[in-house]
């Protein structure tokens, strides 16, 4: 049995009217929920590691992670490196919070290395929310890093603090201009937004 | 001229929100954090999660499936509740597989015709009858 994405949605190039409305990533569900724990087994402690890892699709059609790397919300760099033949679809990455762990969707910065790295698959997982970016044959190709944070912050207005559902809402926004299928639910029901 | 001894008023909440202020102290002094809220998107989502797994509810029937393996191998379900409703496959369990697809055809283009979905209710049961007596 093939991976239960669509082919075309892994594709890269799928038009962003045929994107369908629900994904399912199952096939990813255990290796995404492992990392998460890993992000937050020591959260009593005050101390939480974001984890990021490299989304391959084998030879037998399934997608999977390898690559697991740690590292803070700063530094921690997926190792995008596959080897035949694994085919390189995107990036998945964890955003623990120390302080309330609430879900937390895509970062500006997460957009721009979507778009660098020509990811066709962004996946984002935080206090057991799936997020996903998929990109579409209208994603942009390149991306001015201060015009994207610009137009992030202008979501926050005077507050100091990274407010979830102002994220998310600067999310569906970036994703409209720049052409990606914004998806948000548990590991197996992705409901379509964008 | 005020009263000396007003009567709490229905409306008048101060002592509940006093009570809650004393009770969220004592949590965080006991070191009980509490999780907020999840933020608006998320609360969104977890709705229409719920709602779509009651309407899904709402859309599933039972019926009764009967499978015999066929003289010339291979299987045949039928469900007696919906007329000429049979299925041959190599296996049992593709059998009820291809039952399953085909019933759920046959609801499929009822419902689109506007008429009432039958449904099965009732469970099977084996009864021996015993012919010398």
């Amino acid at each position: 049995m093939p991976s239960r994405v669509p082919l075309q949605v892994l594709s890269g190039h799928c038009p962003i009217d045929e994107l369908p409305d629900e994904l399912d990533l199952s096939e990813l569900a255990d290796e995404m929920e492992r990392l998460w724990i890993k992000s937050i087994e020591r959260l009593d402690e005050g101390i939480v590691v974001e984890y990021a890892a490299t989304i391959v699709k084998r030879a037998d059609g399934f997608l999977k992670l390898i690559n697991a790397v740690s590292g803070n919300s700063t530094n921690v760099l997926p190792d995008w490196a596959t080897t035949e033949p694994d085919a390189f679809i995107g990036t998945f990455h964890t955003h623990p919070r120390t302080d309330d762990l609430l879900p937390m969707p895509f970062s500006d910065t997460d957009f721009v290395s979507a778009i660098q790295l020509r990811e066709r698959l962004s996946l984002l997982y935080s206090d057991e929310i799936v997020f996903a970016l998929v990109r579409t044959l209208s994603t942009s190709d390149d991306v001015d890093l201060f015009e994207i944070r610009g137009e992030f912050l202008s979501f926050f207005g005077t507050r100091a603090e990274l407010q979830p559902d102002a994220v998310w809402e600067a999310n569906k926004s970036l994703a409209v201009r720049y052409g990606f299928g914004l998806y948000m639910g548990t590991t197996n029901e992705l409901f379509r937004e964008v | 001229m005020d009263n000396p001894n007003p009567i709490l008023g229905l409306k008048d909440e101060t002592w509940l929100n006093a009570l809650i202020e004393e009770v969220k102290a004592r949590r965080t002094a006991l070191g009980i954090v509490e999780k907020p809220e999840p933020p608006l998107f998320v609360r969104k989502f977890r709705n229409r999660l719920e709602e779509r797994k009651a309407k899904q509810l709402q859309l599933s029937r039972t019926f009764l499936a009967l499978f015999e393996p066929m003289n010339s191998n291979g299987f045949r379900a039928v469900c007696p509740t919906i007329e000429n409703c049979t299925v041959e496959a190599p296996t049992r369990e593709e059998a009820k597989t291809a039952l399953i697809g085909e019933i759920k055809q046959r609801l499929r283009a009822r419902l689109q015709a506007g008429e009432t979905l039958p449904t099965e209710r009732g469970s099977a049961e084996m009864v021996e009858v015993a012919l010398g007596e």
